[in-house]
Order: C-alpha cells, then structure tokens, then sequence
C-alpha cells in the first residue's frame, strides 16, 4: 500500500472514532446528569366584583335638614321617610360591597346617579315630572374621598386589591326652596325614583 | 381548463385568508379595550320612590245677623232677604272667613291676606261719613289690621306665629250702622242719610267683602 493511501485509511479511523467517541460522551459516558420535576405551582386569575342589587344596604339611619340657602339650615335630624317640602336635604349612605383581588389589581370605582319620574313602572304624571326636574342627587364623599359636589354628576375613585369589603357611598338628595315663591308649586304630591349606577373597571397598575 | 382554473385559485385563496387574519386581528384589537382587555362589573341600585308633600288652604265664609240690642246672632238665609241687610240701629251683620292649612300639609306656614270690598261709590260715601262701624277680629293663627282710612284688612301672623297642618285664622267683620251718628258735633239720622243716598229703602247689596289669602311654606328652622 503505498503512503498516501494509508495516511488516508488511518485519518478516516481516527476521524471514525471521534465521531463516535464524541457520539457516546454525550448519551451517557461523558459527564453526570440528574433531573427532577417541581410540584406545581398553580397560578389563579384575580377577582374584580361587585356585590349583587341584593346587597347594597342603606346605612346608617338617613338624616334630614331643611335648607333656605346653602348656609342656612334647620338642624338635621333622623328622616323617616315622609314627603319632602322645598328645602329638605335628605343625607344617606349607601354601602357597596366590591372585591378586588390580586396583585396588580386596581379598579376605578364610579357612582352615577339616576332618577326618573314617578313611580316604578308607572306612567309620569305633571307633578312627578317637576319634581324630578326639581330635585337633585349629589354624590358628596365615596369611601375617604370628599367631592364639591355637583348635582346629578357621577364621581368616581380609585381602588386598590381588596379582599371583599363594603364601600360607603354618601349622597345628598335636595328639594331645593326656590328662589321665588311658588316656584315649585307644580311638583306638589309628585313621585321620583332615585338610584345609582355603581360601576367597576380595571386600570392600568 | 379544470387545471388552469385550480391554478388561478390559487393565488386568490392566499390573499383571502390574509384579510381574514388581518380582520379578525383587527377586530381583537378595537374589541380589546372595550370589553376583552380588562375587566369591569356593573349593578344598580334599586330606584328607592321619594314623594313631595303638599301645602293647601282652604278658604270659608259665613254670615249672621244679629239684633244691635241683643247679644244672640241669628244665622243668615238666603230665602229670607228681609231678614237680611243691615238696619240703622237695629241690625248688625257679621261675616266670617275661615281660612285653613290642609291636615295633611307636610309643612307649616305662614299666612298672607286681605279682606276687602270694591269702593263703589255709595259705600265709599256711606263709610266716609262716618255712618258704618266696622271691626275685625281673629281666632286662630293669624293676626288683622286695618288699612288706615278704608273698611279692608291685612291678615297676617303674628312673629313666630305660624299654622300648622289642619290649622285655620279665622277673621271676623262685624258691620252695623248706627241710628243716630254724632258727626262733627251733630246728631244726623242714618236711615234718613242713607235713603237719600242710595235713594231707595229697598233691600239692595251695598258691597261685597272678599278674602283672599296665601300661605307660604316656613323653613323648618322657623316651624315651632
């Protein structure tokens, strides 16, 4: 045989037995392994929720107070739940169940008043229609959070997380006493439906 | 032809299926920050009925007569006129409003009014000369004053007088017309007077009280 043909042979073993040494090291021969599998950690979603119409309850005993101008008001006292007169400032607190759970979570809480004419499922009569227009709704505090309080207009704050907690929301319905005598005559043994609209939205944390 | 028309299909199906995608990501992206993207949850409160209450006044009258020389009053009817009128120092006449907060009013108030008669020309005359005595009187929660000169009536409330529901003012007008008037130092005979002004002895309406009143809703701050 002559040289170049057995140069070539022996660097083909060689190269051979490289291939597979390299081959085997890495099946089993070469370095030690181990392995294990972690117990599961499961991850669940969060929880935004308001409590259902059932479970929003009025507070404290609502109070009444009879007011001829923004500073000049009768004492308050506890409202029973009689008709109003021009004047009358009747102050309740509702409270809002709402559940806000994980890490990032951060809702805006809303409050928007709503009232309609007359009683529920019952045609407006002239004297529903004026009182509505009359008298207003205004969302004064939500939790610690006071507003200047601008009739018939929603409010709104920011929650973080919370495990499930009441919200106290204090309103204001006013019967205002005119600015002129009689203004009001037309809403006399009228009837008004007042509600809120509570609302939960995620924000960016 | 069936090959050629498969290869034309082929080249339309690529950009079909490309707009779908395009879209329905599209539509997961506008639909995401309404609804999808974050969470929000909603309830109502249920509406709770508030009712206004009232304030009403109701008004009345009555009138009687009465002998100038006796104390009892004899009620008025209108089917007997010659019972009626008032006759120079035998018959006075009392006429009586009732004015009246409604029982069921929310609120207490105040009263304003008037009692008054239109100034015809023969009563102007009659009561100028001195010849009718007039008075007023309340009973209730109110209070009257006369017009200085004329035979009318403010109807008020005293200060911190105030009605409350069901209350009534009563006012009272006592009218007479006396026999003989001592007017500037002279003794005149009314009846004769009064037939010549009004030329005629018959029964004839010499005027018309009215009342008219208002009531006004007081601050809770001022109801006592």
């Amino acid at each position: 045989m002559k040289k170049p043909t057995r140069t070539l042979i022996a660097s083909s073993v060689a190269a051979a037995l490289g291939v597979a040494l390299l081959l085997g090291g890495a099946g089993s021969l070469a370095f030690w392994s181990d392995s294990s599998t972690s117990t599961p950690q499961t991850i669940s979603s969060g929880t935004l929720d308001l409590g259902s119409t059932s479970e929003v309850k009025i507070g404290a005993t609502p109070t009444i107070k009879n007011c001829t101008s923004p500073t000049s008001c009768s004492a308050s006292g506890a409202y029973s739940g009689g008709p109003l007169v021009p004047g009358d400032v009747v102050t309740a607190t509702v409270s809002i169940p709402v559940t806000l759970i994980g890490q990032n979570m951060k809702a805006r809480f809303s409050v928007a008043p709503t009232k309609t004419a007359g009683a529920v499922n019952t045609t407006a009569t002239e004297a529903d229609t004026a009182l509505a227009s009359a008298m207003t709704i205004t969302i004064k505090k939500v939790e610690q959070t006071n507003f200047a309080g601008v009739a018939d207009a929603a409010q709104s704050v920011i929650l973080s997380s919370t495990a499930k907690r009441d919200i106290p929301v204090t309103v204001d319905v006013s019967f205002p006493w005119g600015a002129t005598a009689g203004q009001y005559n037309d809403a006399m043994g009228g009837k008004v439906s007042l509600g809120a609209t509570y609302t939960l939205e995620q924000i960016p944390a | 032809m069936a090959t050629r028309s498969s290869k034309l299909r082929a080249p339309v199906t690529k950009p079909v299926a490309l707009a779908l995608t395009a879209l329905v990501a599209a539509a997961a992206l506008i639909g995401g920050p309404v609804t999808m993207a974050y969470w929000n949850d909603a309830t109502e409160q249920t509406p709770q009925q508030i009712e206004s209450g009232l304030l009403s006044i109701t008004a009345g009258i009555t009138a009687t007569y009465f002998d100038l020389a006796s104390a009892s009053d004899v009620a008025s009817t209108v089917s007997a006129p010659s019972a009626q009128g008032l006759i120079p120092g035998k018959r006075g006449q009392k006429i009586t409003y009732t004015l009246a907060s409604g029982s069921g009013d929310a609120v207490q108030s105040r009263i304003l009014g008037s009692i008054s008669a239109p100034a015809t020309s023969v009563w102007t005359e009659i009561y100028s000369k001195g010849y009718l005595a007039v008075n007023a009187e309340t009973v209730g929660e109110c209070t009257v004053n006369q017009t200085p000169g004329a035979p009318s009536w403010v109807i008020g409330n005293a200060p911190g007088q105030t009605l409350k529901p069901g209350e009534s003012c009563k006012v009272t007008v006592t009218l007479s017309i006396p026999a003989v008037a001592n007017i500037s130092g002279k003794n005149v005979d009314v009846s004769r007077a009064l037939l010549n002004l009004r030329g005629s002895a018959s029964l004839n309406p010499l005027v018309d009280f009215a009342a008219n009143a208002t009531l006004a809703q007081v601050p809770r701050a001022e109801e006592n």
